[in-house]
């Protein structure tokens, strides 16, 4: 750009200097006539007319150079705002996801917000190709067309389930000279607009459904306690503590719901921090330790140092307490939950379950698909060596209020809601989730992190860390 | 991606990109249909499931026009290597989104004639194998447009999912017809719908080998990290 700028000054310069040089030949010319004219008087008064007109020629030329050595600067400024880096610099710096389509429908340029919006990583590929609806051909032509059209809502699935909505207009620069249109398309993710009534529709539903019968029963007890329990302590005190626990679990419940309105809330949006998955997993043991002494379960961890994930590190705590505390419940006095995490280099099929301790008959489901960009991968898993659950099961794990476990006592029976917000923390941090079971073996977890793109720059040593990964292959 | 570099003919180029938009066209048709068919069954809607009927012309009319596009870049601009499997496979994979519309709109009418029935549990089975099989069609569809091909292996492996799904579907209807003769219309209506959503789940999984042709060249199940991982039963 400015090196633009100085070609175009010097050639403006140039100009101006050859018009001094012929101005001042003829000025020469005119003199040298004037001096041979001199002694005749007719030719002298045409001499002096022929003076008088190269004056003024010369006048006009001097003024037009020097006029138009002052808008020499607007029109450099003027290129400035119309030069197509500024116009690049513009959009990026604009709080607003935009791309701008040739005349095919190809992206020629998207600023930062929409390559994270819609995943654009090459420039030059049609906007279907990054966004699919079957109405984007008829509005891009509408646009092109000289009309406004609608916003279009395109709905999404991958990797979470969101709205974006794509406005098209359509410009042609005019500075250009060429009639090239562009057009540019102004994305919105309205997401939360869309799903947020659903959401809350939903949230009161379950909370209502759910809190229902454990209201009832308390109410029941307090009725009993009113009534013919008055004068008998023993009876009191059986139904207090009884009541405590309902209440206890109704507690539980609304947090749970809580929690996972709020995960479900920023779904769509890829956590921006980081997390060591190491300092969850010892974190999520610590707090199970208490329950997995009173059930006589041990745990076993197999660590690996450092595992630096996108992710909220509250989130991958609870996670990984889900999914422990899970499996502790089911596990059978006296046996063993496994968790351990890995490191790998780049995806494979067969990572999924590479730390897993079942046969390869066990009943597999990929609840999330793992991330796929080249970076190295975490897996955690964690196995447990309960009664596994049957086949018809399997499609409902991670579904709300699913329980697969009826025979839990009721002081140790979850909310149903556990697999569910591991489900969509995983989907938050866009990280695999995998399941499988065998009937009478066991059931185990697997969740696939993709490595956080920062991580190598913290990471001092990344040679001992590629040794151990070695090892655990 | 990197793949898409620029040809010396520019005409080349937008002849390729035409193909890969009408594509994400036929795909999004197609992952509609598959929607609002599932949905129709949901909700008992003969409305939507008409519209589905009614969409599958313009999915057939979008096949005829890649497999047009498709034969003239053969044809005029001899393409080689990765453009020539991407040619083809563009034609696969069309022809497998236009089966796809077909599936879908079979749903639909089984849908119209389960609205007249009551309705049976097991229809919340069926959605939610729908729901899975549209977000797979999904990713397979992202992965394509994008040569994900780790992305396209995970859908590929996925499919078993579907699979198992339906199997636990097929023994509840088993069981419901055995022991109600009078749901015997409904569940059987119910168990097409459920097999033509296997069916979408295994065109699916084609969509993804050819993602996985195009960009290695040969075959998936010939790759020798799959092979480990599939002998894991269905």
């Amino acid at each position: 750009m400015a090196g633009a700028d100085a070609t175009e000054d010097e050639r403006r310069d140039a100009l101006r200097e050859s018009d001094v040089v012929i101005m001042s030949v003829f000025a020469i010319v005119a003199i040298a006539g004037l001096g041979a004219l001199a002694r005749v008087p007719v030719l002298a008064g045409l001499a002096a007319l022929a003076g008088f007109w190269l004056a003024v020629l010369l006048f006009i030329k001097l003024s037009r150079a020097i006029r138009s050595s002052r808008p020499d600067r607007q029109d450099a400024q003027n290129e400035f705002l119309s030069g197509a880096q500024f116009a690049v610099t513009l959009t990026d710096a604009l709080p607003q996801a935009i791309a701008v389509l040739d005349r095919d429908g190809r992206v020629i340029h998207a600023n930062p917000l929409a390559r994270e919006l819609v995943d654009i990583e090459t420039l030059g590929r049609p906007l279907s190709v990054y966004v699919r609806d079957a109405g984007i051909t008829d509005r891009l032509a509408r646009a092109l067309a000289g009309y406004t059209p609608e916003p279009l809502m395109v709905h999404r699935e991958v990797p979470t389930e969101s709205y974006i909505s794509l406005l098209f207009s359509a410009v042609t620069p005019v500075e250009d000279g060429s009639g090239r249109t562009i057009v540019l398309v102004v994305m919105n993710d309205v997401t939360e607009l869309v799903l947020g009534n659903q959401r809350r529709a939903d949230f009161l539903a379950n909370a209502s459904h759910e809190l229902k019968t454990p209201m009832a029963s308390m109410l029941g007890y307090i009725e009993t306690l009113r009534g013919h329990a008055k004068d008998d302590p023993d009876a009191q005190e059986r139904f207090l503590a009884i009541m405590a626990q309902q209440a206890e679990r109704m507690q539980r419940l609304i947090q749970d719901l809580l929690s996972l309105r709020r995960i479900e809330q920023e779904e769509h949006i890829p956590p921006s921090e980081t997390a060591d998955l190491d300092l969850s997993v010892r974190a999520a043991i610590e707090s199970v330790a208490p329950l997995a002494e009173r059930r006589g379960v041990k745990l076993k961890y197999k660590k690996k140092k450092r595992a630096i994930v996108p992710g909220h590190q509250d989130e991958t705590i609870q996670l990984c307490l889900n999914l422990i505390e899970n499996a502790t419940k089911l596990s059978p006095k006296g046996s063993i939950v496994h968790i351990v995490l890995s490191r790998f280099e780049q995806w494979q099929p067969g990572i999924p379950f590479a730390d897993g301790r079942l046969p390869d008959t066990a009943l597999t489901r990929t609840i999330n698909t793992a991330p796929t960009r080249p970076l190295p991968l975490y897996t955690i898993t964690i196995s447990d060596e309960g009664p596994g659950f049957s086949r018809a099961h399997l499609p409902r794990i991670g579904e709300r209020f699913y329980r697969v476990a009826g025979d839990l006592s009721s002081k140790e029976k979850g909310t149903g809601l556990g697999l569910a917000i591991v489900k969509h923390i995983a989907r938050r941090h866009r990280a695999g989730l995998y399941v499988r079971t065998q009937d009478g073996a066991g059931t185990e977890f697997c969740i696939i992190y993709q490595e956080s793109e920062e991580a190598p720059s913290e990471t001092a040593t990344p040679e001992p860390q590629s040794i151990a990964t070695s090892e655990t292959r | 991606m990197n793949s898409m570099a620029d040809h010396i003919v520019s005409g080349y180029d937008s002849d390729l990109n035409e193909l890969a938009t009408s594509l994400s066209d036929l795909g999004s048709l197609a992952e509609s249909m598959v929607a609002d068919a599932v949905r129709s069954l949901g909700r008992r809607d003969d409305g939507l499931a008409r519209s589905v009927i009614e969409r599958d012309v313009s999915a057939n009319r979008l096949q005829a026009k890649i497999d047009g596009d498709a034969m003239r870049i053969l044809a005029l601009r001899n393409p080689m290597a990765t453009d020539l499997r991407r040619t083809i496979g563009a034609i696969r994979v069309a022809t497998d989104l236009e089966r796809i519309g077909d599936l879908a709109e079979g749903i639909a009418k089984r849908a119209i004639n389960l609205n007249d029935e009551t309705r049976l549990d097991m229809a919340d089975g069926v959605q939610r194998m729908g729901r899975q099989v549209k977000t797979q069609l999904s990713a397979a569809l992202n992965a394509f447009l994008k040569d994900d091909t780790q992305a396209a292996l995970q859908i590929w492996m996925a499919d078993r999912d579907v699979d198992a799904m339906y199997n636990v579907i097929l023994r509840g209807l088993l069981n419901e017809m055995a022991g109600h003769p009078n749901r015997i219309n409904a569940s059987t209506a119910l168990l097409f719908a459920a097999k033509n959503l296997e069916r979408i789940g295994d065109h699916t999984s084609n969509v993804c080998e050819v993602i996985y042709f195009t960009r290695h060249g040969r075959q998936l199940i010939e790759d020798d990290t799959v092979r480990p991982a599939l002998h894991k039963p269905a």
